[in-house]
């Protein structure tokens, strides 16, 4: 209640337009009028990755509490959740980056201090989504994109402190293990993933040292603006590890999202079958996976921040 | 038969989505399915402007509500002619908003929740977020409005065969019948209702009726594949005198109308919303369900006001009849008014908009976006990109796709139209022009070292493949020239190169690359020491009149035995239009496989790049196919005399447009060191300059 003693008229006026907006609404949950200078600082968690990682169905998971089929996003999701952490007081805001290549890009504009956004200093956190799955399929295009976000990340004014990174290998529950148990192996798809990743952005760190890019500039920077996409130093000289890196700090963790899906096709849209056809979508329910929370290491994780 | 439906939000999440066979519920749900192939292939890249869209043997429709960022999809078998399709986007479109709009409007506000102006409480996590039971009435409704187009379907092709057999009148002055019903022979086929018309009465009313209404789609129809699969519905061109004789019709006729024709007693009782179940209908049942408190408390406001939804206020009256109505009525429109995919949503009541506010917390008066705002605007921005060399076609369909995206937006009052149509532009540009896939061919390089060393590490002696490039274009582009640029820079980042001297048809051409070879040599021994590897940089030759394929093979395992890192292979410049040539060029490519294929074009180019790219890529992918090997096109561009067209960058645009490649490099001067890589922002920015 301290907090609505430091409202001024201004968030008072403001307050009742929200309350307003939320009767509108509908919605009949407690009200909690939060100081909206505050809710701008470090309550932006970011969802990043390639196309078909899992961003948009872990979005849904935790904004929704289920997780819808899904296609390729055109644009960016924004909503509220509620943090497992009762450090979190306010929702954290969940921003869903579409990874399709030519959009991808759109992210940066959370790290970035133009005209464009005022979120600077905003992100709490980001989570980088691969499909664990395909990883061995796309490592170097998904590493290209990882890499992005690390440049990013280190590249932040040094005002700003860098967001923590998690590494998500999602869709655990499709990687085959040797054991061919049902349960989904997170553990394997951590050290599968930091492997790769590992090795994949070795290979782009010592590509970044040595290309020499001043020969080749850009069209129209004669400022000489550097443009090379660096940002994977590591302590001494050493190959790239994700403990090693300067730029912040990285956690990876596994898990999945249990896809609700449409129950069966239906057979042709046969007039007479299709009637007392029930018209639900019920979830596959794979009796040989135990119902478990695919995201927990995820919301694990975001509890833990600060 | 329809293969899957699909209605999404532009977010990714699917609301509703049905598959017709097994095969395609597998394929709906595979990253490669038909939805997402559209979203990534056409929608991301700019191709909006474009009514259809076919890969696999599969063709799909869609059409975007772009007030609340809703994509409707639908995919069937492209063999399949199915007249209904368009008919059916456009009911469903406006049937699935109308039904649930409240929800709707509360589902995408919580999608762009603002930290500044949201509510400070979470979206809750009610049951009501639960899609699968949101929509679940919709499964009827969607039966109803599909069958009701396919036994429209199939009616209008029985009325076809009965007037070529009998009617006279009526058959004459159906001269255009044949050729469409030959230019459709499936039409109508894929329906699965058996049809009814064989009992259902026709009087010569409804005859005459039907045919006024086959002639608009025909006329619809023709003018729209006239205009090569541009524009909008199927309805588009029929003009103003037939949808005046259409109302004009309607008007005698009474109360009798499409609806009342066609619905026959079987779908009455198909459509379970009988009156003793009231929790089952839409309006009791899913909204308030769905919505719980807000209906009520927005009743209360007075903005819940669904005036064009008549049912949803007497739940009370026999709603059987009102829902039917409502399709009907739907049905109608949709067909008679020769509907763009738009109008609906033009028809959109003022309530989405002002309860959309309210929910954002939009400041501000909004109104959905119409084509008559947009058109003025768009032509202007087309002209523009015209005036800035972007070719013809190109502007039109980059313009076309940005209407789309705007048509039914709602705009706030703070920005004007030119300002929408300006930012959603350069965000299509933006697209556009960056790259789907790495340019950096440097780490591309590396990569293939170290792949290709790893794998011969177990016999012993290490021989790394090189890395190829063939330059492709048409003649005195400057292919030799900036071939040598790259061969600089690449000399520059420490890697040996060969070039390949594959044109052995102009005669100089070799010479002109020996003279670039030994300059190249001389600035490089200048600078770095010659190490012990030999030689940093060497021309392949042989000399003119042979085959180039057989050379560039050659040239390669040269390369391979010589420890080159590059292979640079250059071609002879050819017109896109010369069969034997371009059959050339693609058996240089099937028997080389070269990591990367880059046509080399002109800054100065205008409507002619488009020709030019869709010809080479075309050739290249068809005659470069080998069995069990698709083709093999473009991998990108380098656009020379960059320096000579100031801000006038179209080609770019255009090129990039065409090939959906990226632009790796741009040669801007006489000197091995102009040769620039493109900042897609800086020519995004020239672009729109005035
Ligand atoms: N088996 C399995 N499938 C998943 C999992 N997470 C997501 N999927 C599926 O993977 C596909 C892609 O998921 P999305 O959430 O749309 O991917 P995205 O990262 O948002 O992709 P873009 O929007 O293109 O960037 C969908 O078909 C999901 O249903 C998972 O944990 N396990
Ligand atoms: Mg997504």
């Amino acid at each position: 209640m301290d907090e609505l003693k430091r409202v001024d008229t201004y968030s008072l006026i403001l307050g009742s337009v929200l309350l307003a907006c939320v009767l509108v609404a509908g919605e009949t949950s407690r009200l909690e009028i939060v100081d909206s200078r505050r809710a701008k600082s470090g309550s932006i968690v970011l969802l990043v990755g390639p196309s078909d990682g899992g961003k948009t169905a872990i979005f849904s998971s935790l904004v929704y509490n289920h997780a819808p089929p899904t296609h390729t996003s055109l644009q960016q999701n924004v909503a509220f959740f509620r943090s497992p952490s009762p450090f979190h007081r306010k929702p954290l805001q969940v921003v869903d980056i579409p990874g399709h290549p030519r959009i991808r890009g759109q992210f940066t504009d959370f790290f970035q201090e133009n005209g464009k956004s005022k979120n600077i200093g905003g992100v709490k956190a980001v989570i980088f989504v691969c499909d664990a799955a395909a990883l061995t399929r796309n490592a170097s295009t998904v590493a290209e994109h990882l890499h992005l976000v690390m440049h990013a990340i280190s590249n932040l004014p040094p005002s700003a402190t860098p967001p923590p990174l998690l590494v998500f290998a999602n869709k655990a529950d499709v990687l085959t293990s040797a054991s061919k148990s049902k349960t989904p192996n997170t553990a394997l798809a951590v050290t599968r993933t930091t492997t790769i990743l590992e090795r994949e952005l070795e290979k782009r760190r010592l590509n970044s040292i040595k290309s020499n890019t001043a020969v080749l500039g850009e069209l129209g920077d004669e400022g000489g603006e550097d443009d090379t996409v660096g940002g994977l130093d590591v302590t001494e000289g050493d190959a790239f590890t994700f403990d090693k890196w300067d730029g912040g700090v990285v956690t990876i963790r596994s898990g999945w999202v249990d896809i609700q899906r449409p129950r069966k096709a239906h057979g042709g849209h046969d007039t007479a079958s299709e009637d007392d056809e029930p018209k639900e979508k019920d979830t596959v329910v794979d009796p040989t996976v135990p119902k478990k929370d695919g995201l927990a290491e995820l919301v694990d994780w975001i509890a833990t921040l600060r | 038969m329809l293969d899957n439906c699909t209605i999404s939000h532009k977010g990714g999440l699917v609301l509703w989505s049905r598959s017709f066979t097994p095969t395609a519920a597998t394929l709906s749900r595979s990253n490669a399915s038909p939805v997402n192939n559209l979203i990534r292939e056409a929608l991301i890249e700019g191709r909006s402007s474009e009514d259809r869209y076919e890969k696999d043997g599969y063709a799909v429709r869609w059409t975007l509500a772009n007030d609340l960022e809703l994509i409707f999809v639908v995919a069937y078998q492209r063999i399949l002619q199915l007249s209904y399709v368009e008919d059916l986007l456009t009911a469903i479109k406006t049937l699935f908003i109308k039904l649930y709009a409240p929800f709707l409007t509360k589902f995408v506000a919580s999608l762009h929740a603002q930290a500044n102006a949201a509510p400070t409480e979470v979206a809750d996590a009610s049951p009501s977020w639960d899609f699968a039971s949101a929509f679940k009435d919709w499964d009827k409704v969607f039966d109803k409005v599909l069958r009701e187009l396919e036994q429209k379907a199939n009616q209008e092709r029985r009325l076809r065969t009965r007037q070529l057999t009998g009617s006279t009148a009526l058959g004459a002055s159906m001269s255009g019948n044949e050729s469409f019903n030959e230019e459709h022979p499936e039409r109508g086929s894929g329906a699965t209702t058996p049809a009814k018309d064989a009992t259902s009465p026709l009087d010569g009313q409804e005859i005459a009726k039907n045919i006024a209404h086959l002639k608009t789609r025909m006329k619809g129809r023709n003018s729209t594949s006239g205009k090569k699969g541009k524009g909008g519905g199927a309805g588009s061109g029929s003009d103003s005198d037939v949808s005046k004789r259409q109302s004009s019709l309607r008007g005698a006729k009474s109360k009798r109308t499409w609806g009342d024709v066609v619905p026959t007693e079987d779908d009455m009782s198909a459509l379970d919303f009988s009156t003793d179940k009231p929790s089952d209908l839409p309006s009791a049942g899913v909204l308030d369900t769905l919505v719980d408190e807000k209906s009520r408390g927005v009743k209360k406001d007075g903005v819940y006001e669904i005036r064009d939804w008549e049912f949803s206020k007497q739940a009370s009256r026999e709603v059987d009849e009102d829902l039917d109505d409502f399709i009907s009525k739907t049905l109608r429109e949709t067909s008679l008014n020769s509907t763009g995919p738009t109008t609906s949503s033009e028809a959109q009541p003022g309530y989405i908009s002002s309860l959309f506010s309210k929910l954002t917390g939009l400041a501000g008066s909004t109104r959905p976006l119409t084509q008559q705002d947009l058109g003025p605007v768009l032509a202007g921005m087309k002209e523009h990109l015209m005036k800035k060399n972007v070719a013809r076609d190109i502007a039109e369909r980059v313009c076309d796709g940005v209407g789309k995206s705007l048509e039914g937006k709602k705009v706030g009052g703070l920005r004007s139209i030119r300002g929408e149509v300006h930012a959603a532009l350069e965000d299509a540009i933006t697209r556009i022009l960056t790259p789907k896939t790495s340019t950096d061919i440097l780490h591309a390089i590396r990569q293939k070292k170290l792949t290709t060393m790893t794998t011969t590490r177990a016999g012993g002696e290490s021989k790394m493949e090189p890395y190829s490039i063939t330059f492709v274009g048409v003649n005195g582009v400057g292919k030799s020239t900036n071939l040598s640029k790259v061969a600089f820079w690449l000399l520059q980042n420490d890697f040996r190169v060969l070039i390949a001297a594959c044109d052995t048809f102009r005669s100089g051409a070799v010479e002109q690359l020996r003279v670039h070879v030994r300059n190249l040599g001389m600035l490089v021994n200048k600078e770095t020491v010659e190490d012990d590897k030999g030689k940093k940089i060497d021309l392949y030759e042989k000399g003119y009149g042979k085959d180039a394929a057989g050379i560039a093979k050659d040239a390669i395992a040269y390369a391979k035995e010589e420890g080159f890192d590059v292979v640079l292979i250059d071609t002879a410049g050819r017109m896109q239009d010369n069969e034997p040539l371009m059959r050339a060029l693609a058996k240089l490519v099937a028997l080389n496989q070269p990591d990367k294929i880059v046509f080399v074009g002109e800054a100065l180019v205008g409507n002619e790049a488009v020709d030019q790219l869709t010809k080479f890529d075309r050739a290249l992918k068809d005659f470069s196919k080998g069995e069990g090997k698709s083709g093999r096109g473009i991998d990108g561009m380098l656009v020379t005399k960059w320096d000579t067209v100031d801000d006038k960058v179209g080609a770019a645009l255009s090129m990039t447009f065409v090939t959906g490649q990226p632009i790796l490099f741009v040669g801007c001067g006489q000197t091995y060191t102009d040769l620039r890589q493109l900042r897609v922002s800086n020519v995004v920015q020239a672009l729109l300059s005035d």
